[in-house]
Formats: structure tokens, C-alpha cells, sequence
């Protein structure tokens, strides 16, 4: 274990940064703001690591964010990037920032993916359904290279950003982003492929909810990827109507 | 199939007492190599005057733990020793410590046995709350060692890093049990070493052996030492005992 003295930038990094948590972890409460503390860490922590971003435009780049987190912003959307498993990717309003719990899906369909036999093309190929900023898929294709594999999303944003993520963590030739709806996937042919996973990662929220959510979703992300009809279901109901015809015997 | 740790430690006697012990150390080399077993020397704590402090080995083979662990006590020799000018009997001590040696620890952790616990949102989670909290805290059942891990910003990532540091956390932890376990086992046998009767006489002028435990007497001092025969029939003699006062107590017991 060796101890690298910090160097000049890092110490005053670190001078800059408990002053910073000295007065925006307070401003940041008194606003009811969740989270402040981790609010601070990670612009701060952000900032530091871009090289190109001097002390004296670190104080003022943070004091510009934490602003922007005081009026609620996200903070995904602020730092404009965050990681899920592995990979990291863009985050960009109004694109619904992945769940940590989503990480955990993913767990399950790499099970099923390890198991599933190649086609006669030598790939497995999932689709994913509402790919939003294409966390799943980009984690899946990261993690699985026997996977090829259709990602589609009912917003443009959505369908840009994950195209972005896809170049950006180099899985992009294997992903096809599609900008659909989930009704015309039992039309549009696939070039005549079943899918061996579907995987799905739909709005569930029931919408008189809604309303009731925290600023930071309500005002800021996409509803469309929230709202899933009078019980949250609707959305859910119409992937599994269209995966019969999408998803091959025994996927 | 049996391993174990053989601890030779120097008594009252000074140098004439530690080149004791370097030939009963040497004697169960021997005798390893004459019942086939394998004998790995751990240390050696040489003194001056070419004796040994003491000297530890780690033994392993079939049968082993039946022959060597009434070995363990105080051993006598009774001679004139080899820096002795005017001729003097001295009678010196070894002390022969058996342990068995601990199997190799598990490093493995079973996922039934770990409880993960991550950020709770007050009211729904998922998809109805935005989170920047990934921190991560992973807790052994079993031992009750937790390990928290809040280093990333994808909880996945610092699951991977917390159960890397849990394993290793509970690896150590397993260890040390077992090396305390160890310890403590060694210190006894040395405790009731010292404060027993010797195990077992090496008298020079009448060339013989005596187990005190047997009242059983073998000739020849040297030819014990050489390790082969003479102590062979000595363990098997106290091993036959072993087998008869435990067949005796089972007996006993079955008949109240």
C-alpha cells in the first residue's frame, strides 16, 4: 500500500469542497432538499475528476449546480452523466434516469441470457421495450457478448440518448434503436427474427400517484415513461399482449 | 489421514536440555520416514552449543494422530552430558507438544448468509423516487461482520466491492479463531506438561526407555532415537491401552 502525497490541485480541492458542503448542505436542507450531503460529494467529486476544469471555475461551475439542485434538479441530469452496473452513461432531461433497483433486473435476464442457446446466426437477441437512456441494454450487451440485440422507445429524446450511450460504451453495433410504439412490434418484422428475451422496464405508476411524486420526478422526467394508466398496469398489460408474437418457443 | 504439529520445547537443563530436544526432534523425523508419513519442518530456534529452543514440524499421513498424540508431555534423559567435566548425572527435560493441524479455512461465502441492505425510500421506491444513494451495507450473518460501501455511484458496483472486502473481513476473522483455538490447545498441553509427571525416561547409564504411562521399559537409548522399531512398539503399545480403557468405559457405561 503505497501513500501518494495529495497534490497541490487535490488539497485544494479538498479545502474547496468542505467549504462548499458548509453552505450548501445547509442551503440545500433548508429547501427540504433529500440527499444534500450526497448532493455536494458528487458535483464536487465530478468536477474535480474533469481535468480541464480550473480551481477558480470549480468554485463557480459548483456554486452553478448546487443552484441548479436547490431548484430541484436531479442531480443525474445536473452532472449530466451517472453509472449503472458497469457502464456509464449520458443523462439528459426529460429521459427517465435508470433505477438502482433495475440494476437487479438486469441480473436476472443475464441468467436467462447465459442459458439461452445461440441461433443459427451465432447470436442471442433480446428487445427492449421503452429503452429510455438504453441502461438495460447497454448493460446486457456490456456484459454479454453473445448478445445482439433491438431497443425501442415511443420518444425521440429517449431513442437519441440510448443510440449516444450505445456509441459511448461501444456496443452500438450491436443494437438496432428503434423509435416505435410497442403496437407496431407485432407489425414491424424484424427482418422476420423471434426474439429469444424480452425485457421490459415499463411506467408502472398508477396515475392519480402521479401528482403526489417529488418534485425531481414530477417536474422533471419524462411522464410517459412513469405513468402506467388507473392501476400502473396498462402499459405492462400491452407489452405482454405484443410478446407472443414477438418472443420465440421457449424465450 | 491426519495432520499435525509437532512443537519440541527445551526444559529445565539448559544446552544439555536443548541438544536434547534436537534428538527427540530428529527421532520423530525418523520416525516419519519409517511409517511413511510426511514431516515438514516449520522452525528451528537453534541454540548455542547446537541444540534446539525448540523446533516445530508440521506431520501428515495415515494414522497419524493415534500414534503421535501420546507423545505429547514431558520427556527425561538422564546422563552425563557431553560438557560435563567431572562426570555428574544430570537429568534434563524436553516438552513434546501435538496439535492437530486446522484444515484449510473456507474462504467461500454462502449468499443465504449475507443480508444486503440498501437505500429505502420513505413511501415507494423505483420508479417513484429519484436516488443518488447507492451506499451499500452487506452483513454476515453467521459472524455478525458488516462491511458498508458507499464508494460508487451504481449500487451493483459497490455490492462487488463490499462482498470482496466481506470476504476477506470473514476469511480473517474464521482464521483467527482458529489460530486462538490453536494457541490455547498449546498452552495447555504445556500447562499440564509441566505440571504432570514426565511421559517418558531416556536413562544413558542403564540403556533404557520407560513410559511411565505403561510401566513398560525398552532397551537400548540409542536405538530408541534412531526412531524406527523400539518407538513403534512403544506407540502401538499405548495405543492398544487407549483402545482398552475406552472399550472398558464404554462397557461400563452400557451396563448402568
Amino acid at each position: 500500500l503505497v501513500y501518494r502525497p495529495l497534490g497541490a490541485r487535490q488539497t485544494s480541492a479538498l479545502t474547496i469542497a468542505r467549504a462548499l458542503k458548509r453552505k450548501w448542505v445547509k442551503a440545500l436542507q433548508a429547501e427540504g432538499i433529500p440527499e444534500p450531503e450526497l448532493a455536494v460529494k458528487y458535483i464536487v467529486d465530478h468536477l474535480t475528476r474533469s481535468t480541464n476544469v480550473s480551481l477558480d471555475d470549480l468554485v463557480s461551475r459548483a456554486e452553478s449546480m448546487l443552484e441548479q439542485r436547490r431548484r430541484r434538479t436531479p442531480l443525474q441530469y445536473i452532472i449530466g452523466e451517472w453509472d449503472f452496473r458497469n457502464v456509464t452513461l449520458k443523462m439528459k432531461a426529460p429521459v427517465l434516469i435508470p433505477r438502482p433497483e433495475t440494476e437487479q433486473l438486469v441480473d436476472r435476464v443475464l441468467t436467462s441470457c447465459r442459458l439461452a442457446s445461440r441461433g443459427d446466426d451465432g447470436w442471442v437477441w433480446f428487445l427492449d421495450v421503452g429503452c429510455g437512456s438504453g441502461a438495460i441494454s447497454v448493460a446486457l450487451l456490456a456484459e454479454c457478448p453473445q448478445l445482439r440485440g433491438v431497443a425501442i422507445d415511443v420518444s425521440t429524446e429517449a431513442v437519441d440518448l440510448t443510440r449516444e450511450n450505445a456509441i459511448m460504451n461501444n456496443v452500438h453495433e450491436r443494437l438496432d434503436v428503434i423509435h416505435t410504439t410497442i403496437g407496431n412490434c407485432s407489425t414491424l418484422t424484424f427482418g422476420g427474427r423471434l426474439f429469444d428475451i424480452l425485457v421490459s422496464n415499463p411506467p408502472y405508476i398508477p396515475s392519480r400517484v402521479l401528482a403526489g411524486l417529488d418534485p425531481e420526478v414530477l417536474w422533471f422526467e419524462d411522464h410517459r415513461a412513469l405513468e402506467g394508466g388507473p392501476d400502473g398496469l396498462r402499459v405492462t398489460a400491452e407489452v405482454l399482449d405484443v410478446a407472443q408474437s414477438i418472443v420465440r418457443k421457449g424465450g | 489421514m491426519g495432520i499435525l504439529s509437532l512443537g519440541s520445547i527445551t526444559g529445565a537443563g539448559g544446552k544439555e536440555a536443548a541438544l536434547f530436544t534436537a534428538e527427540v526432534f530428529h527421532m520423530y523425523q525418523n520416525y516419519s520416514a519409517f511409517r511413511r508419513w510426511e514431516f515438514e519442518v516449520l522452525s528451528v530456534d537453534t541454540s548455542d552449543g547446537g541444540g534446539y529452543r525448540h523446533a516445530s514440524a508440521a506431520l501428515s499421513g495415515v494414522g497419524i494422530f493415534g500414534r503421535m498424540k501420546h507423545e505429547s508431555g514431558v520427556h527425561r534423559v538422564q546422563r552425563v552430558p557431553a560438557t560435563e567435566t567431572q562426570g555428574r548425572l544430570h537429568t534434563s527435560t524436553m516438552t513434546v507438544v501435538t496439535l492437530p493441524q486446522p484444515l484449510k479455512i473456507d474462504a467461500s461465502l454462502n449468499m443465504n448468509d449475507i443480508k444486503v441492505e440498501t437505500f429505502r425510500a420513505a413511501g415507494a421506491g423505483g420508479q417513484h423516487v429519484n436516488t443518488t444513494d447507492s451506499a451499500v451495507r452487506l452483513t454476515h450473518l453467521p459472524t455478525g461482520i458488516t462491511v458498508s460501501m458507499q464508494d460508487e455511484r451504481s449500487q451493483h458496483k459497490n455490492r462487488a466491492k463490499g462482498l470482496k472486502i466481506l470476504c476477506a473481513r470473514v476469511y480473517d476473522s474464521k482464521k483467527r479463531v482458529v489460530d486462538e483455538q490453536l494457541t490455547a490447545e498449546r498452552k495447555r498441553q504445556i500447562g499440564t506438561a509441566e505440571r504432570s509427571e514426565r511421559i517418558r525416561t531416556y536413562n544413558y547409564p542403564q540403556d533404557r526407555v520407560t513410559d511411565h504411562r505403561l510401566g513398560l521399559t525398552v532397551y537400548g537409548v540409542s536405538k530408541f532415537l534412531v526412531g524406527s522399531e523400539l518407538l513403534d512398539s512403544v506407540t502401538s503399545a499405548l495405543k492398544v491401552e487407549e483402545e482398552a480403557s475406552s472399550l472398558a468405559t464404554l462397557l461400563q457405561s452400557m451396563e448402568l
